[in-house]
């Protein structure tokens, strides 16, 4: 079977092996999250100090030096060209290569037993076109009149040549997305049939880790909705290459028939599922550490698959609670509401399992716990405050207000973010051999956790206060008087928000080449990955391990000298 | 009496420090009243779930001797508590939000006033301005004594309901009234019913709430709601020297919409 | 079928008819809500339209498209007919049948492309009516496919002739081609025919 002879090309840059795919979206996922987070930066400075030049530390020497309002200024063009990308990278390339690229491919094979996915080859090329996607990205950059400018939602006829927006940096946005999106097509083929097919002897379904189920749903939910967005990419590229009025309508359309709402439905039919996308693996890993830090199993594992099983499912039908104010009739209105209200069930429901995981549990609160017990809180407030938006009434008031804008940080932002971190410092020693630094950790958390909450929750209060979204100078208006000074505050916690990331850049990038050397479970894990030691070998496991027993069997009264037993250890009898 | 106020307003405007804007519509009092009553039920829920994770983190955290009790959540018991608890949850506030929700749209938002007492207005927001029109004294639209005020500017009589159709010159714009707590897409090709009444006159803003391009920032525009005679005197200022726009179109013939309808005879 | 494996050995299943099967499903599943979508969208945009200028396709053009339908039609019977052979292991039978599909494809290919010049001759073009846009979109998103086809029916091509055992290979590329086949039928009674 030792065909094995590799150079460094076929054995790090065009490798085959999903460790090491994943640890190349892991890298991707990095740059990119850091890319997207200093976009906020610069956002929250032209927020609170509008129309001055950007300062030494911002890059302001180096940056938008050939701005229009004046040099190193980010002016009302570069301001919406900032919010569109920052949405777009954060979304399509800084959370899904690293929850859905890095982690699915790290931890699926390893942790139902398998050898690697089923489709070597095609995870090869699934990152490869990532790759070009981001190559297509960045290189709106280079354009003369910029990046795309209108919203990482691009609402036709405004993403048309219609709106009035200079430049191809919205075609390159299109081609570049449906190359992202084509890239996470072939990732949910392969992660859905390695998931189907290559379960070690005995992990039935009910027996897999809820981060391998959060990332089945997730890549079930991807093959079905990311086709849809690529016909609505494709129809706005038409309209924006070849002359095609599909998305244009009234005053300006020449070829009647045109219908800009198509793009919204398309959109959210999509942008829906895409959030619940986004987040499903992060609640399964959450799910999967709140076990082991609590040494005691996931409380009610099944209902909690049930749960997550049936919000993917929902999904797909309450797309309308984005679109109540475009005029659709009441009674579709009122349909939208009571389906999206119904998915506060299974949500609150498998919410309740996790604290009935801490519960009676032994907490060890270790740099991955205290990420996977802050996702409980921000995604407790952030799920809390979509009920604003699910209302009608509300959210006729609420809708394209910073509301919305701090709802959905938290529940993306913050909650799927912590939910990586939390997975970056728990499986660092699987992935590298080697510890994280404990202490910068908890120090990056807590610098995290605080600023951004003040950062967020704020964004709410203005966005009760009545002030509306991507506004790049809000002192245009007299009732947003009130709001400024908030702004000034919040701008602040963001740059600690913005430095503690560095922080983990630091540790992270430390801790690869000089972090302790970690033994082969450091977390007494029972989930399989941790059987192996790293360097994990090409081929995972030596024998086909067999499966005894669920993910979490710790703390089991049968287990006498230890408080953990492995998924593919028998009971001592 | 600024503490009293201020504790008054930490549970009756809820957990949002700022203030909205002055409330001068008939109907907002509605919105407020559901954003307050989820603000409740949320503090209370979401202050259970922090005092209990508290207690957790305070009582079960891992030290010598404690050791973790052995419970799969899975019996029936536990099942059925954590459903009920989920249901309780979905009962106190999901199913309420929707009946109030439901009760506010039946009864104000959706329900259209009709008859002759109202004052009807096109609006066509572009980019970066907002126009009115008028119906003038034979109260047709698209007639020649139609009404064009300078952009931006709208007035309305107070205490009278005032139903605007809207359709947008070029992308999709939103007409958002903050002191009314209302907003509406306007989008090319489509015209959106919205109606409101104010109770107050004052001058108020108007905002774009539909991001629309380079200056939607500033594509602000000012409601004036005053008496009726001075409605009516503001009115006939306009017949003396407003223009009265000559393209107008028909929406049923087929012909893409320009500035000025025929007035939609459904309400929505 | 997940029972306790006396086989100590990797892999399990990974090749098997039904893992590789069940990928080139969901790969079918993904591109079928692709048309889906763009054929549910030229729905709403129809119904949904005040004014809709219904462009018609001169006769010869259209008698072209009646004859390409019916070209990869049989495509697919001759695929299917390859496909047959195989399973009674004759294989310069299957290699015949699956010659002929090649060629029916590529003859489809080039009379789409025919077809398109004939039309953009003529002031059927994209820009000139939604129908038209549409008619484009689809076909050309079609033929993108069919070119995709067509290289895994070569690539096909070439394992029959190095003798290998490929009964599911052949399985598999003849999914995506059927897939391909009534794709089209469904654009063309689409749009077309309605």
């Amino acid at each position: 079977m030792n065909k094995n002879h590799k150079s460094f090309w076929t054995k790090y840059i065009f490798s085959k092996d999903h460790k090491v795919i994943g640890k190349q979206f892991l890298w991707l996922g990095i740059f990119f999250l850091l890319f997207g987070g200093f976009q906020a930066m610069l956002i929250r400075w032209s927020l609170s100090n509008t129309m001055e030049p950007l300062p030494w530390w911002l890059f302001g020497n180096i940056l938008y030096q050939n701005s229009p309002v004046g040099a190193g200024i980010i002016g009302p063009d570069a301001y919406n060209q900032l919010f569109t990308m920052h949405g777009t990278i954060m979304i399509f390339w800084a959370i899904t290569p690293l929850l859905i690229g890095a982690f699915g491919n790290f931890c699926i094979p390893l942790q139902i037993g398998a050898p690697d996915m089923v489709f070597p080859k095609l995870n090869m090329i699934s990152f490869w076109v990532m790759f070009l996607a981001s190559i297509t990205l960045l290189a709106s950059y280079l354009l003369p009149q910029g990046t795309a400018a209108s919203g990482w939602t691009s609402y036709p006829p405004l993403s048309t040549p219609v709106g009035g927006i200079p430049g191809q940096g919205q075609t390159l946005w299109t081609l570049s997305l449906t190359l992202a999106g084509i890239s996470t097509l072939m990732g949910a083929i392969n992660y859905i049939t390695t998931i189907v097919r290559l379960r070690a002897p005995g992990m039935g379904y009910f027996k897999m880790p809820l981060t391998t189920w959060g990332l089945f749903l997730t890549s079930i939910l991807n093959a079905v909705f990311v086709p849809i967005i690529a016909a609505g990419l494709i129809i706005l590229l038409l309209d924006n290459v070849a002359g095609t009025q599909f998305l244009i309508a009234g005053q300006k359309a020449t070829i009647p028939g045109g219908d800009p709402l198509l793009y919204q439905h398309v959109f959210w039919i999509f942008g829906h599922p895409e959030v619940y996308i986004l987040i499903l693996p992060a609640w399964g890993v959450v799910s999967d550490l709140l076990s082991v830090f609590s040494r005691k199993p996931a409380f009610g594992y099944k209902v909690t698959v049930i749960c997550m099983s049936t919000i993917a499912a929902l999904s797909g039908i309450v797309w309308g609670h984005h679109m109540y104010t475009t005029g659709m009739s009441p009674l579709l209105g009122k349909a939208f509401m009571f389906l999206t209200l119904i998915i506060s069930i299974p949500s609150s429901i498998f919410f309740l399992n996790w604290l009935g995981t801490l519960w009676r549990g032994s907490l060890k609160f270790e740099v991955p716990m205290l990420f996977a017990m802050s996702v409980m809180w921000v995604f407790g407030l952030g799920g809390l405050t979509g009920l604003y938006n699910a209302t009608i009434t509300s959210d006729i008031y609420l809708h394209d207000t910073y509301f919305v804008v701090g709802h959905f940080h938290y529940t993306m932002a913050a909650s799927v973010m912590f939910g990586a971190f939390a997975a970056v410092y728990f499986w660092f020693p699987k992935m590298f051999g080697r510890k994280m630094n404990k202490k910068l950790g908890k120090i990056h958390f807590w610098f995290s956790f605080i600023p951004l909450n003040l950062v967020f929750f704020n964004m709410m209060v203005m966005g009760y206060a009545g002030h509306h979204r991507r506004i790049f100078n809000p002192s245009e208006y007299e009732f947003l008087k009130p709001v400024l000074g908030l702004n000034d505050f919040m701008t602040t916690a963001a740059f600690i928000l913005g430095i503690a990331q560095v922080i983990f850049v630091i540790n992270f990038v430390f801790s690869l080449f000089k972090g302790q050397k970690s033994e082969r479970n450091p977390w007494e894990a029972a989930t399989l990955e941790w059987t192996i030691d790293t360097p994990i070998p090409h081929g995972n496991f030596t024998e086909v391990p067999t499966i005894y027993h669920g993910p979490h069997e710790y703390g089991n009264p049968l287990l006498k000298d230890k408080d953990w037993i492995s998924q593919s250890e028998p009971f001592p009898l | 009496m600024n503490q009293v106020k201020k504790i008054n307003n930490f549970f009756f405007s809820g957990i949002w420090f700022l203030d909205p804007p002055k409330d001068v519509s008939v109907d907002g009092w509605r919105i407020d009243n559901v954003i307050q009553y989820i603000d409740v039920v949320i503090m209370i829920y979401f202050g259970i779930v922090a005092l209990a994770m508290l207690y957790f983190i305070i009582k079960y955290h891992a030290r010598p001797g404690h050791k973790a009790i052995y419970d799969r959540g899975d019996t029936k018991k536990h099942v059925g508590i954590t459903l009920g608890m989920g249901l309780l949850v979905f009962l106190s506030i999901d199913v309420v939000i929707e009946g109030l929700s439901f009760r506010d749209l039946n009864e104000a938002f959706w329900n259209f006033p009709k008859g002759d007492n109202v004052v009807r207005i096109e609006v066509m927001p572009q980019q970066f301005a907002w126009n009115f029109r008028y119906a003038g004294n034979d109260n047709t639209f698209g007639t020649e004594d139609d009404l064009i005020p300078s952009q931006n500017i709208m007035h309305i009589p107070v205490n009278k309901p005032v139903v605007i159709q809207i359709a947008s010159y070029d992308v999709i714009h939103s007409f958002y009234l903050p002191n009314f707590r209302i907003k509406i897409d306007a989008t090319p090709g489509m015209i959106n019913t919205m109606w409101f009444q104010a109770t107050e006159t004052g001058t108020f803003e108007i905002a774009c709430a539909e991001f629309c391009g380079n200056s939607h920032y500033r594509m602000k525009g000012y409601l004036t709601v005053e008496s009726e005679e001075d409605y009516n005197n503001w009115l006939q200022s306009l017949d003396e020297e407003g223009p009265v726009d000559e393209l107008w179109g028909d929406e049923d013939e087929g012909i893409p919409i320009r500035w000025g309808w025929a007035w939609k005879k459904e309400a929505i | 079928m997940k029972t306790l494996s006396t086989v100590k050995e990797f892999p399990i299943n990974k090749n098997d008819h039904f893992t590789q099967s069940l990928g080139m499903i969901i790969t079918i599943g993904s591109l079928a809500m692709l048309f889906i979508t763009l054929l549910v969208s030229y729905g709403i945009l129809r119904v949904r339209a005040n004014i809709w200028n219904s462009q018609t396709i001169d006769t010869l053009p259209l008698i072209l498209i009646f004859i390409n339908t019916g070209v990869i039609l049989f495509s697919s019977y001759t695929y299917f007919k390859g496909n047959k052979s195989a399973v009674i292991h004759n294989r310069l039978t299957t290699q015949k049948w699956v010659n002929t599909t090649i060629f029916l494809g590529f003859i489809f290919l080039i009379f789409q492309i025919v077809i398109w010049f004939i039309l953009t001759s003529n002031g059927f073009i994209m820009t000139s009516s939604q129908i038209s846009a549409v008619f484009y979109l689809l076909s050309g998103l079609h033929g993108i496919h069919i070119i995709a086809g067509l290289i895994l029916l070569i690539w096909l091509n070439i394992k029959i002739q190095l003798m290998e055992n490929n009964h599911l290979h052949l399985k598999l590329v003849g999914m995506f081609w059927h897939f391909l086949t009534i794709v089209w039928i469904v654009i063309f009674s689409t749009v077309i025919i309605i």
